[in-house]
Order: C-alpha cells, then structure tokens, then sequence
C-alpha cells in the first residue's frame, strides 16, 4: 500500500455551544478519490475548512507526506499543496481565464517589470489542455459556463502544485452530461497522482468515481470503507443512524380545512410543476437536499420571487402574491433560512426587531408611542423565553438562540395566519430548540398551520404531520408522519 | 446627582467634547470669539448647513448619498431671485417655487436610485451637474441683486432677542426627531439602512421609502437655499457648492454611520456645531477659507476613523509586521 499523501489524526474542533468534530480519523492515498458523507451538520464542511486553513484545529494534528504541519491560513494550505473547490467559486469574473489561473503567479519579463501575456496565455492553455479542455485563456470568466469555471478553478489548483484537490459538491449545479466531463477530468487527476476528497450528497455518484468512503455523523466518525464492498442502504443507515429523543414535543391535531393549496407552480430554473396542500392542524414538512428547490418554493409563497406559472389559494380564495408586503396582508409570515441577511436587523434594538413587521398593526396611527412599543415587545420577549439585558439592546449581541426567537416574535406579533418556516433551528443550541418545537406545536393547537423546511431528518420526522420531498425542483415524494422513515425520505430525496 | 451624571456622561461624545474643547481654545487665541455676538453669528452661519444636513442624515441613514445638494440649493435660489426680479413674483410664492424645484431634483434622485437600482454616487453626482448648469444658464451666469426686504427677515430677523433662523432650525429639528423616533415611517428608515434585505421581507415598501427620502433632501437643500439666498441678499450659481461636502462632513462627524442604520438628527445638530464653530473660530483667528477646508476634511477622516475604528485593524497589522 501506497504512503498516504494526508493524514488527519484524532482532529476536534468546536464552537460556542457545539461539537463540531469529535476525534475524527481520516487520510488520503495518492491517485484516489475519497468520498465524505454525511447529513448536513455532520462535520464534512467543519473537516474541510480545517484542511484548508480557514479554522485551526482545537485537537488532533495533521500529516502531509507523514510530515506533521501546521496549516495556520489559506494561503499555508495552498503552499502545502491543498486546493479547494467550493461551490461558490473563487474566480474573478471580469477577468480572464489565464489571468485568474495565474492570479498573483504572473509571469513577468523585462527584469520584472512588466506581464507577460504570452507566457501567461501559453501556461494556462498547457494546463486545460491537460486536464482534457480546450478553454480560450483569454474569454473572460463570467462568459464561462458554471462547468467551465469549475474547470478553470482546477486548472488554477495545478498551477500552484496542487497536490490534494477537495471538491465540495461539485456536482450540485451540474447538469449529468457535465458531471460526466467532470467525472473524466477527475480521472485524469487521478493519473497524476492527485489525491482527490470528493464531498457529494448524491449518493449514487460514489460508486460512479469513488475508491473509499468515510461517513460522518454529529462530528464523529462512523466508518471508513473501500466503495467495491458497500451498499447504498448500507450507506444511508451509517448517515442518518440516530434515536430520536424526546425534541419533538407535538400534540397531534385532527385536520382542519385547506389552509394553503398550491397548484402546478413553476419558476424557470427552479420549480417545476410544484403542488401542495397544508390543513389547519397541520404541520407539513418540507424535505429534500440543499438546492432541491424547498427555500425558492417557500420564496414564491412568500412573493420574494415571482412565479412563470401556477395558482396559488389561501384559506379558500386565490391569493394574488406579488411582494412580501402583499404577502403579509394576506396573513403569511416567513422565517428565512438565513436570519442574518434576511431577518434581523442587527444594529437595530430588540423591541424595533419584533415590532417591524407588525408596525401597521400595532400603530395604524403614523405614531409609535414609546409605551406602546415597549408593551408589545415585552409581550414577545416574555411569550418567547428571549433571553435579553433589555428591549433596548442591539440584536447582535444576542445568542444565536435568541435572535431566532427575536425573527419568530417579529412575525408572531403580525398575527399571522400561516407560519412558512425555512430551517427553524438551525445552528441553535438544544435547548432553544426544544423552546422553538413547542411553540410551533402550540401555534398549530390554535389553529395556525406551519411549513417547515429543514434539512434535519429528525426534525423532520418528530414535527410533521406530513411530509413532502423535493429533488430537482420537483415534488417527488409525499408521506404521513407514519409512514415516513429516515431510509425512505433519503432514497426518495437522492433519487436511489 | 449620580443619575444626572449617568444621563450628561452619554451626552459627552467625541464630537460634543471636540466643539466644547474648540470653544476654549478659540476663546483663548481671539478676543472677539467668546461673545454674545459672535454666538448670534455662529448660529446664523450654522443654520442653513443644519437644514441642509438635515437632509442629508436621512439619506445617510439609508447607507446613501446626496452629493446634489450644494448645486440644488444653488438652483433654488436662482429661480427664486429670478421669479422674483425678473417675473415679479412674491417672495413667498418664489421661495415656494424655488423649494418644489429642489424637491423635484430630490425625486429624480431618488426614482433613478430605486427603481433603477443605481448607486445613488451616479444620479445625484450627475444632478449635480444639472443642477449648477441650469442655474448657471437661468442667471446668465451673473450675480442676481436687489430683493425685496421681506427676504431678509428670514436670516436676519430676531424674535425675543434670538436669531430668526434659530426658530426656524428648532422647529425642524424638532419635527425630524419625532418622525426618526416614533413613526412607523421613521423605524422604516433605520430598518432599511439596517438590512434593505430584510426590510423588504418585512414587508416594508422600500423603494417608495427611499424615493420618498432622497424627494426630502432634496426639499430640505431647497429650504437651505432659500435661507442662504436671505442671508447673503445675492444670487449666485455657485455660491453654495461645498455645501455637500460640509454638510456630509457635518453627519459623519456628528456620528451618524455610513453604513446606514444608526445616527440621527440629534447627532447631526453636533456635527453641524462642531463644523461651524471651526468655520467661524478659524476664521476670528484669521486662518484662510482655503486652509479651513484642509481642517474640515482632516477633522472627517479621523472622525469617521474614530467611529468605524478602522484604525485598530491597521495598528493590529503594523504591529505584526514589526514583530
């Protein structure tokens, strides 16, 4: 057996309130293709960015070539020889290809002095010449197809010496002609002797270009195995292997009338013929993989984006949705995935956080009275458990936990009639968690239905009533909470 | 006593403290600085920049800019001395007129800005342009004299012994204050220089809001013009340019953020104090107007230094590369 190009011993790493990475074990031969798994949360993100200097580790060390070194920054790990390609990529768009492969690296002439473009024209095109593509290394970058950049990344990754490339799910955006040119241009990689980590969430790719996998689970590792000698199933119970506790506090309703109805909805490039039904009394899961088209359905619900086709009815009567404002008249709420970018305002205090989204409700006299606006906040903060020094403190110094409730409380105190809830606790400690369930499950007992995207299986599985799955932009699959398993939701979601 | 200290110690900000401590100097190196007159004086000066800053806090709070307003105020009073000389028009009626075309310029600002999703540098730098070159073509590039007295009261009127403008300045100052404070629309206004993003989501009519405000500054300079038009008794294309400089000088340094979301009127009135007590102290000790531009633009970089505390990261790197 061949000297491992990476070893990764007993590496840790946690953050305020969460593990992480446990203790976890991995290494990498040269000319391979190891697969990382895992749910989302599970440690794969947490692993990579360590191997790629953007955290140190808190435990463990790391060998290159049986060498212990420290990777202390981005730059350390690209001049160990460590590339990776991240989904979002890393190019300058209005620059051109030769100039972005060899960005900082330019060949010069004239003792220094000036480009040379010629050298660095030449260079590029040796380089996607042999990875297999015929790339102009002068087209600028953003005319380039996503495919095509992902290729100029690699390109890039081989000028510096690379000899580790990471892809982190290289193959979410691609149509399946392109990830077979991906697939080849990895083999060829592979011939140099590259070691490769592929982190994917479409499980039937392993088998097509993987030689080992190892799974992670809540930061720990659960198994390393040469890919000839598992099984899809097998894969999938190693993932999402896990008791349910007692999170999912839910007091089951009997089924009201419709709430919401949805009706062959589609948005050009994102939804396709998408359908869906959701009672009062109900909660009702929305499943899938990131980028399987939950946050832009919930988007249009919401009238964040506009919908090319489809019926929307709300509580019985079509629903003219056309901007979150007309949204909200209708009695929707949307608590979005990201609460940072599009739900708090963070240098705004508390009490201006709650009361934003219900400010015609509570003063339909052009006049917030400053009494009044207290009373309401405290309402919400005392409803919600927040933890806060006072109304008036700025929302970015509170814990994650606690602005999630602030971003709930904006939309509780709207009196809304239907929640839209996008990944609801995320990146929030447990017990802030089990405060959130609850109120979700009170909200239902009085009659105000929830959709509730999450990419936790058993937050999933413990809260819904029903649940439906998404792949690709579609609607693939749709289970009562009875019927649902983990195994069956996953199969349904990666297509197995 | 120890409460009455709690509530003054928040009041002592960097700004507060520079003009109190300016006042001493000034009032050490001129005689003539540290009198009741003088005082009027100052608060002449600095009444046409607080409505004009005015104005532009709001925009500021946005996380925008209004660099039109030194050119508007410009064309405000040129049509204003015109319809009045020219056309005949009572003063009033062409104050009014003159303040309608300042807001009308705030609005073409703020419709280009909004709904065609420029940064608002690229509509109020170009009305800028539009701005001076009308009034320069309205004016035949001359200096426009010989108003009715009536003007004259606005500036240089007194009400029980105070200056006019200082009436005028309160009332306004006032009236923002509330609004910024306790109105649904005022919230509004921080919400979206907070997290536009998210303000949008929350179902706030941004756009609408942020025309809406651009339209004010645009009718604040309008007010700022005709003031200044009654103060100097003349008409001139170009006499109030600069005053986007002074009075974005007088926001920032009064403390309201760049970034949009956090300031007000309140820190505004600071910043245009400390602006005009430097303009008039400089000016007792016989310092140049030219020399009193190198200060302003010095005392706005450290101001807006001091706040963003963008120097520490530079310290933090020199220090690196020392060790």
């Amino acid at each position: 057996m061949a000297e491992p190009l990476l070893k990764m011993e007993g590496v840790s790493k946690s953050f305020p309130g969460v593990t992480a990475l446990s203790r976890v074990d991995f290494d990498l031969l040269p000319g391979e293709v190891h697969v990382l798994i895992g749910e989302n949360g599970a440690g794969k993100s947490t692993l990579i960015k360590m191997l790629s200097g953007v955290y140190p580790c808190d435990e463990g060390r790391i060998l290159l070539d049986g060498r212990q070194v420290a990777i202390g920054s981005v730059r350390a790990a690209q001049e160990l020889g460590v590339a990776t390609i991240y989904q979002e990529m890393n190019l300058i768009p209005e620059l051109t290809v030769a100039q972005n492969i060899l960005l900082g690296r330019e060949p010069r002439k004239a003792r220094g002095l000036l480009l040379d473009a010629g050298a660095a024209r030449r260079q590029s095109a040796e380089l996607l010449a042999s990875l297999g593509q015929h790339i102009d290394p002068d087209a600028q970058v953003k005319a380039l197809s996503v495919p095509q950049q992902q290729m100029v990344e690699v390109a890039k990754a081989l000028s510096m010496a690379a000899r580790i490339v990471v892809f982190d799910e290289p193959t979410d955006t691609l149509a399946e002609k392109e990830t077979e040119a991906l697939f080849r241009m990895i083999r060829l990689l592979k011939a140099k002797g590259i070691g490769i980590i592929y982190i994917s969430h479409r499980l039937e790719e392993i088998q097509k270009i993987g030689d080992r996998v190892t799974v992670l689970r809540d930061g720990h590792l659960i198994g390393t195995l040469p890919v000839a000698e598992v099984r899809l199933d097998e894969l999938i119970r190693m993932m999402v292997g896990r008791e349910i506790t007692d999170q999912f506090p839910r007091h089951r309703q009997p089924r009201g009338e419709v709430a919401l109805e949805v009706k062959h909805l589609s948005v050009r490039g994102a939804l396709h013929d998408v359908s869906l039904t959701v009672h009062r009394g109900e909660i009702v899961g929305l499943s899938g993989l990131v980028g399987s088209g939950r946050t832009a359905l919930a988007r249009v619900l919401f009238g964040v984006d506009r919908r090319d086709a489809g019926e929307i009815r709300l509580f019985g009567t079509p629903a003219a949705i056309d901007s979150p404002l007309a949204a909200s008249k209708l009695g929707l709420a949307f608590l979005t995935e990201d609460r940072k970018a599009l739900g708090l305002f963070q240098i705004l205090p508390v009490s201006d956080n709650i009361i934003l989204a219900a400010i015609q409700r509570l003063f339909p006299h052009l006049w917030i009275d400053a009494r009044g606006e207290r009373a309401a906040a405290q309402e919400y903060v005392a409803r919600l458990r927040i933890q806060t020094p006072s109304l008036s403190q700025l929302v970015q110094f509170l814990s994650g936990g606690n602005q999630q409730k602030v971003v709930l409380a904006k939309w509780l105190a709207t009196h809304a009639k239907l929640f839209i809830l996008d990944e609801p606790t995320r990146g929030i400690d447990v017990g802030a968690k089990l405060e959130i369930h609850r109120l979700m499950d009170e909200l239902v007992a009085q009659g105000t239905p929830i959709v509730m995207i999450s990419s936790e299986m058993p937050e999933i599985l413990g809260m819904s009533d029903r649940i439906y799955v998404m792949r690709e932009g579609r609607m693939v699959g749709e289970f009562a909470h009875h019927e649902a398993s983990q195994e069956r939701i996953l199969t349904c979601a990666v297509g197995g | 006593m120890a409460r009455l200290v709690s509530r003054i110690t928040p009041l002592l900000s960097g700004p507060v403290v520079i003009t109190l401590v300016m006042i001493a100097l000034f009032s050490l190196l001129s005689e003539g600085f540290f009198s009741p007159s003088n005082a009027v004086n100052i608060i002449r000066q600095a009444s046409v920049l607080a409505l004009v800053s005015f104005g532009q806090t709001f925009v500021i709070l946005l996380a925008g800019i209004d660099l039109s307003v030194g050119a508007v105020m410009g064309l405000t009073s040129c049509v204003t001395a015109q319809l009045m000389l020219a056309g005949h028009v009572h003063p009033a009626v062409a104050a009014l007129f003159g303040i309608a075309t300042a807001a009308v310029c705030g609005l073409l600002n703020g419709m280009v800005h909004s709904f065609l999703g420029l940064n608002p540098f690229v509509p109020t730098f170009g009305m800028w342009g539009m701005a001076l070159g009308a009034a320069l073509i309205i004016t035949e590039e001359r200096v426009i004299t010989g108003f009715p007295s009536s003007l004259r009261f606005l500036h240089d009127g007194e009400f029980l012994g105070l200056p006019a403008p200082l009436f005028l300045v309160a009332a306004v100052f006032l009236l923002l204050h509330l609004f910024l404070r306790a109105t649904p629309a005022g919230v509004a206004t921080y919400a979206i220089g907070g997290n536009e993003a998210a303000a949008r989501l929350s179902g706030i009519r941004v756009r609408l809001h942020k025309t809406a405000i651009y339209a004010f500054s645009g009718f604040m300079a309008g007010i700022a013009g005709i003031l200044f038009l009654a103060r100097s008794n003349a008409a001139q294309a170009i006499d109030t340019i600069g005053y986007e400089f002074d009075s974005i000088a007088a926001v920032v340094v009064g403390g309201t953020s760049l970034m949009g979301g956090k300031g007000g009127v309140a820190q505004t009135l600071v910043g245009v104090a400390l602006i005009a007590t430097l303009r008039n102290g400089l000016n007792m000790v016989g310092v140049n107007l030219y020399l009193q531009l190198v200060f302003i633009g010095l005392g706005l970089i450290l101001a807006y230094v001091s706040e963003s505390r963008s120097l520490l990261p530079f310290l933090r790197l020199r220090r690196a590369k020392e060790a």
